[in-house]
């Protein structure tokens, strides 16, 4: 029982680490690789990032200007969808996951784009900031098991939705609705209105649907969003990040992805 | 008599440039304000009023009567580096979310050095930091939440919020060295071991900007500055060395 147990933590942790489908065919992080990387983004992301990564393309100037959001600024270094703690960058996976699946609602996926041209312009994209130079980032694990979805685990994870105050933004039904959002208080870095994300709609979430997506969106947050990483509550805990998932997978009527 | 000379020109003599660079002397600072203080702002409590009361008076400036010393200033000498011996294991900086407040409003620390997050009150709060237009930190800090350390790595400033209770603010003011202070409720702060010589010395204020002056701290000495900030947000510095 004990060696299921620590096997499914491994298991867990490669999956937040290394959710991405790519593990070949990454070239190395030199000026060749990033010129190639260059040119793939002024063909397909410059029109929203802009020429200089700061998300003021021709297309990206008129995107988010009363609300959020806004395409990203690659020069701060402040990314939404990660698997390191809050703060920290995006691992190249990361990056790889984003250009890869996109965002739904928002941003296109370029799974059009071969693996190595993806590859190509994230190294060209993390040139935007210098903190790519200095940092190294690392991905959280969660050393926890994954539970069978059940009563017992939704009753554990209703609690927890309770406890966390995730109704505080996202409503007791999840709807989004809650009295912060209600009161229009929400704001992302830039100032600008954001709303709770719906959790009746899966298939809008932007950081992904599965439970390894919801588990890593509750341990890191969304920089830049008042989502704020649960990382601190959940490390070490058995069970909790999976039947908090599963709650809110449970909030939809939409199958699972 | 010769004998003793000669002994302390022994001394003297292999006293490591070092040591012998680093002597050291106190600063002392008042930062002053003079004009009227504004009224405070009510913000209604829609959120968690068992907890945080109905109404939150915001007041940036707290002023000292009748002395008018300025609280929450953080004073830095500027352009001087760090001492090459950092001191053993910086202790923590605690950032406390208390009765719907941030405790300290305003925090000066040492890069290098943790700020360690707690929340004293029995609802949520999420502690957001930013620096500049990235996030530093954003977590929730539960009811009986464990303490989060994170440490400060850039010098520059921080600005604290919750995103639950939008009253909540503070500030994060960090340097490359340990020669800073906090203004306390009299205005006053002291500054401890600069190392003698002629610095530079600022002050900065949340609401009413910054101001610079020139101090000369003597060896095992004592400089005093004093500030003064005015309505117009004008106002100067001025040194005074012992």
């Amino acid at each position: 029982m004990r060696r299921h147990h620590l096997a499914s933590a491994v298991v867990l942790i490669l999956m937040l680490g290394a959710s991405s489908p790519a593990h070949a065919a990454k070239p190395d992080d030199n000026p060749a690789t990033q010129a190639q990387g260059k040119v793939i983004f002024d063909r397909t992301c410059l029109w929203c990032h802009g020429v200089t990564g700061t998300g003021d393309g021709p297309a990206g100037r008129f995107l988010g200007r009363y609300a959020a959001p806004r395409p990203r600024n690659f020069t701060t270094g402040s990314f939404k969808f990660r698997s390191t703690p809050s703060g920290d960058l995006p691992t190249d996976q990361d990056l790889f996951r984003t250009v890869t699946k996109g965002i739904p609602g928002y941003m296109p996926g370029f799974a059009s784009l071969t693996e190595t041209e993806r590859w190509q312009v994230i190294t060209y994209v993390k040139s935007f900031s210098p903190a790519f130079l200095v940092e190294t980032p690392v991905s959280l694990p969660l050393t926890g098991t994954a539970t069978p979805l059940g009563p017992e685990s939704l009753d554990r994870g209703r609690a927890l939705y309770e406890r966390f105050e995730c109704h505080t933004c996202h409503g007791v039904e999840g709807w989004g609705d809650g009295p912060v959002a209600q009161a229009g208080d929400l704001r992302d870095v830039s100032g600008l209105q954001i709303q709770a994300t719906d959790l009746t709609r899966p298939s809008s979430f932007k950081n992904g649907a599965t439970l390894q997506d919801l588990i890593r969106t509750l341990l890191t947050g969304l920089d830049g969003t008042p989502m704020p990483s649960y990382a601190s509550r959940l490390t070490g805990t058995d069970h909790d990040g999976w039947d908090l998932a599963h709650y809110i997978r449970s909030l939809s009527a939409e199958s699972a992805p | 008599m010769l004998l003793v000379a000669l002994f302390l020109a022994l001394i003297i003599s292999n006293v490591p440039p070092a040591l012998a660079q680093t002597e050291q002397g106190v600063v002392t600072v008042q930062v002053l304000y003079h004009g009227t203080i504004p009224p405070p702002t009510g913000v209604i409590v829609t959120r968690n009023p068992e907890i945080c009361g109905t109404q939150v008076l915001l007041q940036s400036l707290t002023v000292h009567s009748p002395s008018g010393g300025l609280k929450d200033a953080v004073v830095t000498i500027d352009g001087i580096s760090a001492p090459e011996t950092a001191p053993a294991g910086m202790a923590p900086n605690v950032l406390s979310n208390s009765r719907c407040s941030f405790s300290p409003h305003v925090m000066s620390l040492q890069t290098g050095s943790p700020i360690e997050i707690h929340n004293q009150d029995p609802i949520m709060h999420n502690t957001h930091i930013n620096y500049e237009m990235r996030t530093f930190i954003n977590v929730a800090m539960v009811v009986n939440a464990r303490p989060v350390a994170k440490t400060v790595a850039k010098p520059g400033l921080y600005r604290v919020q919750c995103d639950v209770h939008k009253f909540m603010g503070g500030y994060v003011l960090a340097s490359t060295h340990p020669y800073f202070g906090v203004t306390d409720d009299h205005g006053n702060t002291r500054i401890l071991n600069v190392p003698a010589g002629h610095h530079d010395i600022s002050v900065w204020h949340e609401r009413l900007g910054q101001l610079q002056a020139h101090v000369s701290v003597p060896p095992n000495g004592e400089a005093t500055a004093t500030f003064e900030f005015r309505e117009d947000k004008t106002g100067h510095g001025r040194r005074m060395d012992r």
